[in-house]
């Protein structure tokens, strides 16, 4: 396994984790204690758990061997920037014209939804861009047979 | 796919290059190990520069490392 599956890896944990607890945490003071949604919302705190993912840098030190980084990575990494930007692109305009066709033009909604799409768009292409470079490489590091 | 229709014959090359292993081929070709084990698995084609790396490595041609089949184009309707 190299590098840049083991920086995919600790990011795909450390989002599904934030993304996880903050769900988790939502619905335990939404459902379990009945909290009005604007206070249960801060359950979505652990969301900055992702914080963390700004570690695997230097988590992950760089390889010893004579060649870090190829034209291979360099493809691979291209493509998973293009399918996780791309399907962001597709749901922060969605983010942006739902609820414009819902409550109509004359319609208000809170600003606090707007730092959501922020934070959903950076869980939505860590998510992504991890999967894809996982899945590119395979999965289970096939390649240091 | 595309990557299908390019094979290679880097592994027995390796071999009849007495026994040389993936990472000496990779240092000479200035790619990581994983990538000459994705090449030889078929599952990555590499780029032309790359590819006459290869080729220089072994001592040969580039046409006898990369054989490339055709795909009949699809008849028109």
């Amino acid at each position: 396994m190299n590098r840049q599956q083991k920086i995919a890896w600790f990011n795909l944990i450390v989002t599904s984790l934030s993304l996880g607890l903050s769900v988790i945490a939502f619905s335990i003071g939404y459902f379990v204690f009945g909290a009005p949604a604007h206070q249960a919302s801060a359950g979505f705190g652990f969301i900055g758990i992702m914080g963390f993912s700004g570690l695997s840098p230097v988590l992950f030190r760089k390889d010893k061997s004579k060649v870090q980084y190829d034209e291979r990575d360099t493809a691979i990494q291209r493509k998973s920037v293009i399918i996780a930007y791309s399907i962001f692109w597709v749901l922060f305009v969605a983010s942006a014209m739902i609820p414009w066709f819902i409550i109509g033009p004359n319609g208000n909604i809170t600003v606090n939804y707007l730092p959501w799409m922020v934070f959903g768009g950076m869980c939505v292409v860590m998510l992504l861009q991890s999967i894809v470079t996982l899945s590119e490489y395979g999965w289970r590091g096939d390649g240091d047979k | 796919m595309e990557t299908n229709e390019l094979k290679n014959n880097i592994r027995r090359l390796r071999f009849e290059k007495g026994e040389m292993t993936q990472q000496q081929l990779a240092d000479i070709a200035g790619v990581t190990r994983q990538t000459i084990i994705a090449m030889e698995q078929g599952k990555y084609a590499p780029s032309l520069p790359l590819a006459f790396r290869i080729a220089k490595a072994f001592g040969v041609g580039i046409e006898q490392v990369f054989e490339f089949t055709e795909k009949p184009p699809p008849e028109n309707v």
